[in-house]
């Protein structure tokens, strides 16, 4: 509550110095030949050596006193606007920018102002830049957002080709994954081996590892905010990919020139175009593909609205000639609205919806079975700026939230002759309501200090029509034999709209930059977050047909507290930039499981969930070479993360399976010549977590492992280095068109990277026990995809 | 085994590595020994319903039919003199032997001149005397009765152990088994397959494994562990049901045993299934302890293995030397 008033005591502050006598400048920055609106582009009025950033749109305001100044609009890479205004009011300039000619033999890491790292309040923050992504040698050479994140300091992964991501110690249901504000549930495609992100589709990524701003919330870890492009305002324009098993095309352009644009991107690939030569009539009517369908409409309404509409389809389809299939997918749709108030007051009301879904059958002569679940969710929210002035600029807003979860639905069917018997078993649907507000201020004391803090105040209602169980001690789980099964002795119905659970909490956020000199400077951070909805998956790697759960009855929402401290020093002109951050972070009620959890179709889950906490702390380090032909980074993270719950490993700490201790990636990027690029990337990790055996028993002519010391041991190192050329073939410069070559090669050495190591009685002879080595990608994998842009 | 071939298939391009899986070298540190037991306290115990069987209003089968088949059984089936002619024959005995290194690759070694104490309902009844040719095996001479509660009191390695108790069940009894030639129910390739005819003893909460010996020969692939609960069979007729699953060659003979047994012996040998049989794929969960229900009580930590007690029911079929003349389907 402290925080609460202090913060309004800000306000008040701020406010008293709006009355002052001041002129606001505002506008959009946007990109010459497109017309995007840019973000993170720099507007400095050059008398006052104050300025500030565009926001997510591209919009910018600044209040100052009344007078003739020199204001610049900047973007790294592009040629520097500057005009003499004189301000004697409120003025509203939208400025576009173009490619720095002098700039263009270099290569852009980062889209941002050259001394944005040490500059901004903002600490454990990422910045991906797309055309650097496209760069980074890739499997089968499709540019890939996801990949490319696991090659940043603190995000680690399971293992190759497992789904989803690890930041500083988080599962990968912590991280929220945001594609135009929308949640996605799942990221990969075909169990983690590509993301579902299709690049051409995407202009901006960032990775929120801590110090997360408070206008997100939900999840433990991470933000990772992806937004699409908007589509070309000026030209019609064509770019698009032919790689061996994907292909992919973009197209965009103006609806209304310079008012409204277009883009819908498509991606597909076709692992199974080769089915049909099969002479087995199984695989030839079979189906084993995925697929991307991005798109987005904007309309520029007038200087005060614009709108946006932006779409997501994408499906992994595998149909063994209906004996077998599996198939999951996002969809995602967008609707916002941007809305100027005043020159100083910038809003955004989005309306969202998203839902993940997936399902499993088969189909015997005699017996069938189809399985379904998805998460469902609609969402509200409302984003508001407010440009105070040049040192603070104040966000709030709010978001509702409905979820519709419905962990699992299974239809079976026995036939007996012409006798056929169906029957259906569903686990119970559970809706909830999430709400959240937030509040923050960042304000620059002085040229050398800046704060960034604010509150979310978060709340998750799990609501009914339902029923929750009651068992003995209410308690699902026994204290006293954990592993036991305990049965309900009591049910509680709850009608529609009638409130199973409510959970709510205060997350404090707060961030602060010293900048020690021109060059350097430090900055500290400390975030609480709540998460309400919880993967639930018990296996090494998740897999696409996991179930989510909201928090309930017996199911907590996890929290997690985290502090970080940094050091950012530049050297060279901003050509180098180097970063050491430490980190400590405490979770609290995380989910575990029973050992042989039985997850699906389970209507008594909760007495097969333990609940624990954790911890994660670590050392990151990263040196970043951002101009030059040369241009790329080396990092290390030192860390580690370790789980606490009563009831396994006799209750004693172990390490979660993403626990990488020594994390070393180098990226390097270097032009040959103005058409040519090699590209390289090698990662070293500690091998992950694992349980050996520590002995073995005989049982009914059986030996099996005797497992005592949960991820007692680790796995051998990996370690893995790609390659890639990247030819341009037809000059862009003389002709409207490009065509390029990229070709490359995954796991250049063949490195056996060790997935899992699992143990097994011989076939023959169960006296002899083996040790087994399953390895994915063992060998090298070449690729050949030719890009065009039209 | 077609569709799982396809499923290796899919599983084979998602990996797209080609050979994903290879046997390694690897240097475990050694361990001490601890007990391990292993062992099944039992009788030909059936339950016999009070009346007809009423499978589904379907079929009814006289409760003279269910007697007389009873009766052929334990006629047909020496259960006492089936131990000799098999390789392996867990039943009214206990064997102990002890841990070893994982990578040890011989015989678990035997606990020989131990002290075993079969307790029923909290009482001794019987010591038990190791096999003079067998050592590390102890045999009960007892019989036990349906209802009551059982664990043993072991003297061994220089410690003491106990197991938890146990309770009694009767079994509802195997009334014929049979080869049935087809599809069955995971494989799509013609043959002949196991049938079971028996039923569920009404009233939830039951639990049953079965064991199948191939010509006189256990077989012992933990894949082929075979269990079930009565959940949502509660009280069924269960009639053609093919526990085994694995193809029967022609002319083999196949005996089963069926046995009801607590839900913890349930779960403990699911566990040594799904931790020894369903492993390496990139989706396992973690590694589980594999807990029986024989604990050290010098040490207060649990030691390995499992006493178990339940009624059995054999039957067996031999399977015909030729593939009947009908078109697989």
């Amino acid at each position: 509550m402290r925080l609460i008033v202090t913060l309004l005591f800000s306000i008040l502050f701020i406010g008293a110095g709006i009355a002052q006598n001041k002129v606001t400048i505002s506008g959009y920055v946007k990109d010459l030949e497109t017309g995007e609106g840019m973000i993170a582009a720099t507007v400095l009025i050059k008398e006052l050596n104050a300025g500030t950033v565009t926001n997510e749109y591209g919009f910018y305001s600044l209040s100052v006193d009344p007078g003739t100044y020199t204001v610049e609009w900047s973007f790294i890479g592009f040629e520097t606007v500057s005009e003499t205004i004189q301000l004697t009011s409120n003025l509203t300039r939208n400025t576009e920018i173009g490619f720095s000619q002098a700039m263009l033999e270099e290569v852009v890491v980062t889209g941002e102002r050259e001394d944005e790292a040490l500059t901004s309040v903002e600490m454990s923050v990422e910045k991906l830049d797309i055309a650097q992504v496209k760069k980074i040698p890739q499997l089968l050479g499709e540019a890939d957002i996801i990949r490319s994140i696991q090659l940043l300091p603190g995000v680690t992964t399971v293992g190759e080709g497992a789904t989803g991501f690890n930041v500083r110690g988080g599962n990968i249901d912590q991280n929220l994954i945001l594609l135009d504000e929308s949640p996605v549930f799942s990221s990969s495609h075909l169990f983690g081996f590509f993301s579902v992100f299709n690049a051409d589709a995407i202009k901006d990524a960032k990775l929120y590892k801590g110090g997360i701003p408070s206008k997100y919330g939900g999840r433990l870890s991470s933000v990772l905010d992806i937004r699409q492009k908007e589509g070309n305002q000026k030209k019609y324009s064509a770019t698009g990919g032919l790689g061996l098993l994907f292909s992919r095309l973009t197209l965009e352009g103006p609806i209304v020139k310079d008012k409204a644009s277009f883009i819908v991107s498509g991606r597909r690939s076709y692992f199974d175009i080769f089915f049909p030569f099969a002479p087995d009539e199984t695989i030839k009517d079979s189906r084993l593909y995925f697929y991307d369908l991005n798109g987005k409409v904007n309309w520029t309404i007038n200087d005060k609205n614009r709108v946006f509409v932006a779409g997501y389809f994408g499906d992994d389809v595998f149909d063994l000639d209906g004996l077998f299939r599996t198939r999951w997918g996002n969809r995602t749709a967008t609707l916002r609205w941007n809305h100027l108030f005043s020159e100083k007051l910038f809003s955004n009301f989005s309306a969202i919806y998203s839902k993940y879904s997936y399902s499993l059958g088969f189909e015997q002569d005699a017996f069938g079975l189809e399985w379904k679940a998805d998460i469902e969710n609609i969402s509200g929210k409302a984003d508001f700026t407010y440009f105070a002035n040049p040192n603070n600029k104040v966000e709030f807003g709010f978001q509702n939230t409905y979820y519709y979860f419905s962990p699992g639905a299974a239809e079976a069917y026995f036939e007996t002759g012409d006798v056929r018997d169906t029957f259906n078993f569903k686990v119970r649907s559970i809706p909830a309501f999430e709400s959240a507000l937030y509040l923050s201020n960042e304000q620059k004391i002085g040229t050398r200090l800046t704060l960034a803090y604010g509150v979310r105040y978060s709340g998750f209602a799990q609501l009914g029509a339902g029923h929750v169980y009651k068992y003995p001690n209410d308690q699902p789980i026994d204290p006293d034999n954990p592993s036991q099964n305990v049965t309900p002795i009591d049910t509680i119905q709850y009608d529609e709209w009638d409130i199973v659970k409510f959970y709510h909490g205060i997350e404090p956020r707060f961030s602060v930059n010293f900048q020690i000199d021109e060059f350097s400077s430090v900055k500290g951070s400390y975030n609480r977050m709540r998460q309400y909805i919880h993967l639930i998956s018990n296996t090494t790697a998740a897999t696409p047909v996991d179930i989510y759960m909201p928090a309930g009855e017996y199911i907590k929402p996890g929290l997690v507290d985290q502090i970080g401290l940094g050091y950012f020093r530049n050297f060279r002109a901003n050509t180098y930039e180097t970063s050491v951050e430490v980190y400590y972070k405490y979770f609290q009620d995380l989910v575990d499981y029973k050992d042989e959890a039985e997850l699906l179709l389970n209507n008594t889950l909760e007495t097969e969930l333990y609940t624990g906490d954790g911890q994660a702390y670590g050392l990151e380090f990263q040196i970043k070479r951002k101009r030059g032909k040369l241009t790329g980074w080396v990092s290390y993270t030192l860390s580690r993360v370790e789980r606490f719950v009563a009831e396994i490993n006799n209750g004693d700490p172990y390490p979660a399976n993403w626990d990488k201790t020594h994390d070393i990636s180098i990226v390097a990027s270097y032009d040959i010549t103005k058409r040519i690029n090699f590209a390289s990337s090698f990662a070293y990790m500690t091998g992950r977590p694992i349980t050996y055996p520590e002995a073995r028993a005989t049982f009914g002519g059986v030996t099996y492992p005797i497992y005592n010391n949960r991820n007692g041991a680790r796995t051998p190192a990996y370690h893995r280095l790609d390659a890639a050329m990247n030819f341009n073939l037809v000059n862009p410069e003389k002709k409207n068109y490009s065509i390029d070559l990229a070709t490359g090669v995954y796991n250049v050495y063949g490195r056996k990277n060790p997935y899992s190591i699992f143990f097994q009685q011989d076939e023959d002879n169960p006296e002899i026990t083996k040790a087994f080595r399953l390895s994915i990608y063992a060998i090298p994998i070449p690729y050949l995809t030719i890009n065009f842009k039209f | 085994m077609k569709h799982l071939t396809y499923i290796a298939l899919f599983v084979g391009l998602c990996c797209l590595t080609i050979g994903c899986q290879e046997e390694i070298d690897l240097d475990l540190p050694p361990t001490d020994p601890e007990l391990v037991i292993e062992g099944y306290l039992t009788q030909r115990d059936y339950y016999i319903p009070d009346s007809d069987l009423d499978c589904f209003g379907q079929t009814i089968i006289p409760l003279s039919d269910i007697k007389l088949a009873v009766a052929l059984v334990d006629a047909f089936i020496n259960i006492d003199s089936i131990e000799a002619e098999t390789d392996y024959f867990p039943f009214n005995k206990v064997r102990l032997t002890t841990t070893a290194d994982y990578f040890s690759n011989s015989a678990p070694p035997p606990v020989s001149n131990a002290s075993v104490v079969l307790y029923e309902d909290g009482v001794a009844v019987e010591t038990l005397e190791e096999d003079q040719d067998s050592p590390g095996t102890y045999r009960f001479t007892y019989y036990p009765i349906v209802g009551a509660t059982y664990h043993l009191e072991i003297q061994a390695l220089g410690s003491f152990y106990e197991t938890k108790p146990e309770v009694y069940h009767d079994v509802p009894p195997l009334l014929s088994v049979t080869a049935n030639y087809g599809p069955n129910f995971i494989q799509d390739s013609c043959a002949y397959y196991l049938g079971v005819q028996t039923f569920e003893k009404p009233g939830s909460g039951d639990f049953y494994r079965w064991m199948f010996y191939v010509n006189n020969k256990y077989d012992s692939r933990p894949n082929f562990i075979a269990t079930a609960n009565d959940d949502g069979i509660d009280g069924f007729c269960l009639f053609g049901l093919d526990v085994y699953g694995d193809e029967l060659e022609l002319g083999d003979t196949v005996t089963v045993f069926q046995m009801r047994s607590t839900e913890a012996y349930f779960n403990f040998v699911n566990t040594v299934r799904s931790q020894t049989a369903f492993v390496g794929g990139p989706f396992d969960g973690p590694p589980a302890p594999i807990t029986g229900n024989l604990m050290n009580l010098t040490t207060n930590k649990a030691a390995y293995g499992f006493f178990g007690v339940g009624g059995i029911s054999a039957n067996a079929v031999a399977v015909p030397d030729t593939i009947p003349s009908v078109t697989c389907p």
